[in-house]
């Protein structure tokens, strides 16, 4: 069986991977050092320069997350984690598992691993969707352009090979840190594989997101507030067809009756102007799956109407959000509730819950609703409009933790 | 005009306008029954903006065909349950269960006996099967293609099955069969891609004469269409192989029983008495006027064990018109001309599972 190494472009046989990870540095250099800084720093222009930029917004996205600034940001986060009595060192080789299909966010652990000083071994899909070759090409470019003494140059590879358990458990028996992200069937399978005695895990599974919007408080907007607010909440549902870990599902109002039902009626119609304003286009294999599952959830949910306002926004209401499922179909169908206030929410709330986006209301009510959660769901909350935008704290990690190890003393 | 009055009169003789005057009332009362006995159909209808009674066929509430896939729907007590059919599907893949009491197989069996005997006459005509005989021998439940055989083998009679076990032609029992019945009219019958593949491809040689039979197939042109073989293609190399001349294909599903469309001499597909069909935008669910491509609804006034009187499939059809037929039935044509694509989800989770 062969393996690709995508990034030193050479095939090797099963029998030369541990020749492979050999050639692998697990600690390349110290956290945030110049080398990496630098290394960053020109991955960023050059994606940002991509011809494709403007087609895969994804490109655009990661080129802008790692520029410098927000770097030097991650980097003072880090040394407030240090303390006088510890300190941050590197975990050593991380191996990387994305999911099988398409998505480009296993990018952004690989670079919180990568600014803490790791050694970084990623395992590629099966199916390169072209942004993610893309991408990959030009961290594959800027590593080939290394200086043969730059330390990095030997600390990143990308390998693809068929689905062959062997291969997994090699890696894995030799790496310090496993990460998978993939549904829940994926992540139950590779945590069968055993790692070495001191390596840890970090597992991204299955997720579900939601949003809610203090009624009143988008009542009060003025018009182009109000279409900013559905302009946002587009940008977080939609840029992945409504299929991201943090895509949201849910649309709650929070307040009373009559102000949720204006806020609501608003709120689809600005959404519903945006939707055309754009390029998403619902495809006829979506369309009528979206319905198949808008029908079934009346079978199973207290669904009080179904509402198709486009190929592209389906609505369906329900009374209560107790029998909602966590399984999705995508591409533009929220489920809608009216609630009297955050707390009202505490008894829907899951484990799988991961992102809660929100509108109207304060950090102490945000805060105290997590309290009260108390780490029964939801991982994250984040303004309406940034359910895509990755962070240091995501699914419940501190990354720049979790890829590191303290040392004190 | 009730529904045995729909059978006894010739299919195909209705006017569109009289006949969508005579399926409105009786397709309301059918949503009113089902909206009374089966609660699932009932939690779906009253959660939908359009509101029962239809003032055209296009307002009727439609279910689409993938949710008796996932649910149960039935209209029925359990213990009247008189047959379970199951769509065919691919192992792993989940199969519609419907649920038909006496009432409703047998209004099924009268309305194929209508829809068959306008094209084979009132006999029982001498019928060649285009399969292996070891399609029957299945201890288990009858699959979706054996249950189509048995269907079709109580409008002939003699059955011979003209493949082997291992799907060849079984040259002897054709010659058979042509030698005791091939001077007067007999039936065929097939699934569409092994009648193409595993008989006509396998008679370009011996020069068989078929004028006499009346060949009805089904099962759909994905297939042949890979084969750039075209329902014109096929009737042409049909009559140039074998003479044969009289081809109609039918659609129709597991899912609506009884709504058998059946193609009319022009090569259209045409709807009997009692079922029409009415095309929309897949995506925004708009009635399309003829000659724009769309998702088939289906409505049929057979199905009342189970709310399947108006569904909305997933294949692709045009209409071209209605009454106008060249080949002089009455009602709507139309043509099928594949599946709705099925779209790759994107995103975090599992859609492909991993396997290593």
């Amino acid at each position: 069986m062969k393996i690709k190494l995508f990034v030193s472009g050479a095939e090797i046989d099963a029998t030369e991977l541990n020749d492979c990870i050999d050639r692998i540095q697990p600690r390349p250099t110290q956290p945030f050092s110049l080398h990496i800084l630098d290394f960053l720093e020109g991955l960023s222009k050059r994606l940002s320069q991509h011809p494709k930029a403007r087609v895969y917004p994804e490109i655009l996205a990661l080129a802008f997350w790692i520029r410098p600034a927000s770097i030097e940001r991650l980097r003072r986060d880090f040394q407030k984690l240090q303390d006088d009595k510890s300190i941050l060192v590197p975990r050593g080789l991380v191996f990387h598992i994305p999911p099988a299909n398409v998505d480009t966010i296993f990018i952004y652990s690989w670079v919180m691993s990568m600014v803490v000083g790791n050694g970084n071994l990623i395992r590629l899909p099966s199916d390169i969707t072209p942004q993610l070759d893309a991408l990959l090409s030009v961290v594959a470019k800027c590593v080939g352009e290394l200086a043969q003494d730059n330390v990095l140059k030997r600390s990143i590879e990308c390998v693809s090979y068929d689905h062959n358990r062997d291969v997994t458990t090699a890696i894995s028996a030799r790496c310090d840190v496993r990460v998978i992200w993939g549904g829940d069937r994926t992540v139950s399978t590779i945590r069968g594989i055993p790692l070495s005695a001191r390596a840890v895990e970090l597992v991204f599974p299955d997720r579900y997101s939601y949003c809610v919007v203090a009624a009143k408080a988008y009542n009060t907007l003025n018009d182009k507030e109000q279409k900013s607010v559905a302009q946002d909440f587009f940008n977080d549902a939609y840029w992945f067809d409504q299929t991201g870990c943090a895509s949201p599902r849910i649309l709650c109002w929070s307040g009373n009756k009559n102000d949720c039902s204006r806020a609501s009626n608003v709120f689809w119609k600005l959404l519903r102007q945006t939707i055309r304003h754009s390029s998403y286009q619902t495809e006829l294999g979506q369309s009528l799956r979206k319905l198949g599952f808008s029908y079934g959830s009346a079978l199973k949910a207290d669904v009080t109407s179904i509402t198709r306002h486009m190929p592209e926004l389906d609505v369906v209401a329900v009374d209560d959000l107790t029998d909602i499922s966590r399984t999705h179909c995508g591409g533009g169908l929220f489920y809608e509730a009216f609630i009297d206030s955050l707390a009202e929410l505490t008894q829907y709330v899951e484990l799988k819950d991961q992102t809660l986006t929100h509108f109207g209301f304060d950090l102490e009510e945000i805060r105290s609703f997590a309290r009260e959660l108390n780490g029964r769901g939801v991982d994250r909350f984040v303004p309406i409009g940034k359910a895509l935008e990755f962070g240091r704290y995501w699914d419940g990690y501190d990354l720049l933790q979790a890829f590191s190890k303290r040392v004190s003393y | 005009m009730s529904l045995q009055d729909l059978f006894e009169r010739p299919q195909y003789s209705i006017p569109q306008q009289n006949k969508e005057a005579i399926l409105l009332p009786a397709l309301n009362e059918l949503t009113a029954y089902h909206l009374s006995r089966c609660p699932g159909y009932e939690r779906i209808v009253s959660a939908l903006k359009q509101k029962p009674p239809a003032r055209r066929l296009s307002d009727l509430p439609y279910l689409p065909v993938s949710l008796f896939k996932q649910f149960e729907l039935s209209s029925i007590d359990p213990e009247r349950r008189f047959k379970v059919l199951t769509s065919s599907g691919t192992t792993g893949q989940a199969v519609s269960r419907i649920f038909l009491d006496e009432q409703t197989a047998s209004d099924q069996t009268l309305a194929l006996t209508k829809i068959m005997t306008s094209i084979l006459g009132g006999q029982r005509l001498p019928m060649l099967i285009v399969d292996s005989k070891k399609l029957l021998n299945s201890r288990e439940k009858l699959s979706a293609r054996a249950a189509g055989v048995v269907g079709m083998m109580s409008f002939g009679r003699h059955p011979v099955f003209v493949l082997n076990d291992d799907m060849e032609l079984d040259v002897s029992a054709l010659s058979n069969f042509l030698h005791k019945f091939g001077d007067a009219p007999f039936l065929i019958f097939g699934f569409t891609f092994m009648v193409w593949a595993y008989f006509l491809e396998k008679l370009k040689a011996t020069g068989t004469d078929l004028s006499n039979a009346i060949l009805v197939h089904s099962g759909g042109w994905k297939k042949l269409e890979e084969l750039a073989v075209s329902n014109q293609v096929f009737h042409e190399r049909f009559r140039e192989v074998t003479g044969l001349r009289r081809i109609y294909s039918f659609y129709g599903m597991v899912e609506q029983v009884g709504s058998v469309f059946l193609e009319g001499e022009d090569g259209y597909l045409y709807a009997p008495n009692f079922a029409d069909v009415i095309i929309r935008d897949p995506r925004t669910l708009e009635e399309c006027p003829p000659g724009v491509a769309g998702v088939i609804q289906v409505l049929s006034l057979i199905p009342k064990s189970y709310p399947g009187h108006s569904l909305l499939t997933e294949d692709l059809g045009v209409l071209h018109g209605a009454d106008d037929g060249s080949c002089g039935r009455h009602g709507k044509y139309f043509t099928v001309i594949g599946r709705v694509p099925k779209t790759e989800l994107r995103g975090c989770s599992d859609v492909h599972a991993y396997s290593h």
